[in-house]
């Protein structure tokens, strides 16, 4: 088999079959940076964002034997994901943590001259607190219909939940998104 | 196409806040140490502790108090008095409306557990089997305290010949608006549940629930509803081998409550 050409389920089949470690190196290759830009969108943390999508892909492999391609292996996983980002995001608000802005993530660089990067950093602060102030369930339904472009019913298959209770969910997550950054908006 | 500004916006963002490939290279690796070693039979079986599973940290002194404060509640109330009628009754809607006395004792209770575990509470769970709750390590921060409320959730049967419906499980939470309540299954018929109460501006809520039923084959995926307070509404419905069951709820304000 040619493991650059094979489908996702081709290459979940020879896993189930003989394991092949190169066929789980080509998914993960595949599947990674999606996987750990969804879980930064979930947890607004680059620390937690690597450490839970080492659980998504520790989860996914222990589960590898019983997939039986009813979804696409994406769907399938990225519904792992965020089921493993809203119980970390539960254990988070269980525990003490420190508001967000207490723990500044440093900012991409898109820029040489300073002041705007330093523009960038303070629109990226104003960005990542407004989806802080989401709910976890409201803002995965704007992580995967908005950042991750997965259609409304997709994304209804991945949080396991009625297409309307989706499109609501959306419609109040734009909402909160909105008033949030209103000064950032034309 | 319409322009969406606030998409462009976010997908900025997520550009700017990707990891880089140095990054993911790293990360990749790492998840590849981790993963467990590769057989010809394919994934090893779940093994348990190998990945950090979520630690539900209750305290134990809160959990004795909550024993003590579940069966001092019962002796008080007594399983119909708290709102979990036993006996067949006709509208079966009026299995989830909460009496003004009901409404008063609930409001009393979530204003005394607050105080009693110095705002450590997230949520409490009456059923016909007693009260349970569920503790947080950090304090809520007095500006993070929503509105205090009740959602009453009751599964009713009955045989299809039949007028009269009877309770299967009933269950009041009684929490803060936007707090995610997990129910482990532990409680009569019930095998989890979730539920999540958002307010809306027009003074309704969104109600999500998600609810499982083993022992009759009920379950309930994850649905939004929009109540209006003090409106039971019926959230599901099914039939299976001559039962009838259906699901209602609704939710009340706890008016005096902290917030």
């Amino acid at each position: 088999m040619d493991v650059a050409e094979a489908t996702d389920s081709e290459l979940v089949i020879a896993i189930q079959r003989d394991g092949a470690g190169c066929v789980v190196e080509e998914l993960m290759r595949r599947h990674l940076p999606r996987v750990r830009g969804m879980m930064y969108q979930m947890a607004l943390n680059h620390a937690d964002a690597d450490d839970l999508t080492q659980e998504v892909f520790i989860r996914a492999w222990r589960g590898m034997a019983k997939f039986r391609g009813g979804a696409s292996f994406s769907t399938w996983l990225h519904r792992i994901a965020m089921n493993c980002a809203m119980s970390f995001l539960g254990r988070r608000a269980r525990r003490a943590a420190a508001p967000l802005e207490a723990v500044p993530e440093p900012a991409a660089p898109c820029g040489d001259r300073p002041d705007v990067r330093a523009a960038a950093a303070e629109l990226d602060g104003r960005i990542r607190a407004a989806l802080e102030q989401l709910t976890p369930k409201l803002r995965a339904a704007i992580v995967l219909t908005v950042l991750q472009d997965y259609s409304l019913p997709e994304a209804a298959r991945i949080e396991g939940c009625a297409l309307a209770t989706l499109y609501w969910r959306v419609h109040e997550a734009r909402r909160l998104m909105k008033r949030s950054l209103a000064e950032d908006l034309p | 196409m319409k322009p969406d500004p606030l998409k462009a916006l976010l997908k900025s963002w997520a550009e700017r806040t990707q990891a880089g490939d140095a990054d993911l290279d790293a990360l990749g690796a790492r998840i590849r140490d981790a993963l467990p070693p590769v057989s010809a039979s394919g994934p090893a079986p779940d093994e348990p502790g190998a990945v950090f599973h979520p630690v539900r940290r209750r305290l134990a002194a809160a959990a004795a108090a909550a024993i003590l404060l579940g069966a001092g509640a019962l002796l008080l109330h007594g399983p119909r008095e708290a709102g979990f009628p036993m006996a067949a009754v006709n509208g079966a809607e009026d299995h989830a409306r909460l009496t003004a006395e009901q409404l008063a004792a609930r409001r009393i209770l979530l204003e005394e557990t607050e105080a009693l575990f110095a705002d450590h509470l997230r949520w409490v769970q009456l059923d016909a089997a007693g009260m349970h709750l569920e503790l947080s390590e950090a304090t809520v921060r007095p500006e993070d305290s929503k509105a205090g409320l009740v959602v009453r959730t009751v599964m009713l049967t009955r045989k299809e010949n039949q007028t009269d419906w009877e309770t299967v499980w009933s269950s009041d939470i009684l929490t803060r608006a936007e707090e995610y309540v997990e129910v482990a299954g532990n409680t009569g018929c019930s095998g989890g549940m979730e539920l999540w109460v958002h307010p809306l501006p027009d003074g309704r809520y969104a109600v999500d629930l998600q609810f499982q039923c083993p022992r009759q084959k009920v379950a309930m995926p994850g649905e939004t509803r929009i109540l209006s307070a003090g409106r039971p509404e019926r959230i599901l419905t099914r039939s299976a081998g001559g039962q009838e069951f259906r699901i209602y709820q609704s939710v009340e304000p706890l008016a005096n409550g902290r917030g």
